[in-house]
């Protein structure tokens, strides 16, 4: 199984993505917590079908120390108690963020991720379900297989 | 009403805004033709619901000279005589590239290979790009509920070309 089209080698598409690889940075160095940056990641990754991003996601996640019961939880978190209040809010936020074609964002999971997050951790959650949904379209159109990635390997 | 946050006011917004507008400059400067990079615009908004990017990409397009005509048959593209083939297909792959998750995720075998019959490696690359991409900042004014129709809403054309008059 190979991708559909070359588009990290490619030269329009190696330019783009090294830009959306910068703006990921943005993110990862921002005060949201690894973990949680690594959840909203997984979850956006699994609604959005993304297997290249679902396989990156979670090993990067259990090789910085996430738990296998978290990690097999957060395709359904809402019933589980292994999240905490704030992650379960950035959860919500992903989910919604991620469906935005459905009905937009609502009011209450924004207002319960304003409590748990200031305006700069607001800004990087934005920015990173914005951006996971970036990555999981490049993945998803161009069909990249999934389940070969170690990690450290983009370094 | 305004805005939830102020992304683009904030430090960390806005260093990610840069990078995100750096990433479509690399769209912008393909060989993907541009009447076909803001048909995908306008689609993808459409279908995610941003009023923000609706509003400034239709903007744009009609200062480009697209016409009213084809613009408003957008959202109906299907049965509607007046996109090239090559348009249509790149607003079948925008709208399957969009919906992920909602329905069969990604695209057919069969439409993929007719868009490779339209469109080379780098303008194909471009249009994933160029998919993926709007899918991001409609996120962002989505998710912060930027307000749409400001009288002072700057287009792209402006923002590219900042002493040049608008046309």
């Amino acid at each position: 199984m190979s991708a559909r089209l070359n588009f990290y080698e490619n030269a329009v598409g190696g330019k783009f993505a090294k830009h959306i690889d910068s703006a990921g940075k943005v993110v990862s160095d921002s005060a949201l917590p690894r973990a949680t940056q690594n959840l909203v990641m997984i979850r956006a990754s699994q609604i959005n079908g993304c297997s290249y991003c679902t396989d990156m996601h979670t090993k990067d996640a259990a090789h910085e120390g996430e738990t296998s019961v978290r990690l097999n939880l957060v395709a359904a978190w809402r019933e589980a108690t292994v999240f905490t209040d704030a992650e379960r809010a950035a959860l919500e936020l992903t989910e919604e963020g991620t469906r935005i074609a459905a009905a937009g964002v609502s009011h209450d999971a924004w207002t319960n991720a304003s409590k748990h997050y200031d305006e700069n951790q607001l800004a990087a959650l934005v920015g990173l379900i914005a951006l996971i949904n970036t990555y999981n379209r490049m993945n998803v159109l161009i069909q990249q297989p999934a389940g070969d990635y170690q990690p450290g390997q983009w370094g | 009403m305004d805005a939830r946050l102020n992304f683009y006011g904030n430090t960390l917004g806005a260093r990610f805004s840069q990078q995100i507008h750096a990433a479509a400059a690399v769209v912008v400067g393909s060989t993907l033709p541009h009447t076909t990079q803001k048909l995908v615009r306008i689609r993808a908004s459409q279908i995610n619901g941003s009023s923000f990017c609706t509003g400034i990409h239709f903007k744009d397009s009609l200062r480009s000279g697209e016409t009213l005509l084809r613009l408003t048959l957008i959202a109906t593209w299907r049965e509607a005589s007046v996109f090239t083939d090559a348009e249509r297909l790149a607003l079948e792959l925008a709208e399957r590239g969009t919906r992920l998750g909602t329905s069969t995720c990604g695209v057919s075998d069969d439409v993929w290979a007719m868009a490779r019959k339209h469109y080379d490696e780098d303008e194909l690359s471009a249009l994933v790009s160029q998919i993926a991409l709007i899918n991001t900042f409609n996120r962002i004014n989505v998710i912060t509920r930027q307000r749409a129709g400001n009288d002072d809403l700057v287009t792209l054309h402006e923002r590219e070309n900042p002493t040049a008059q608008p046309t």
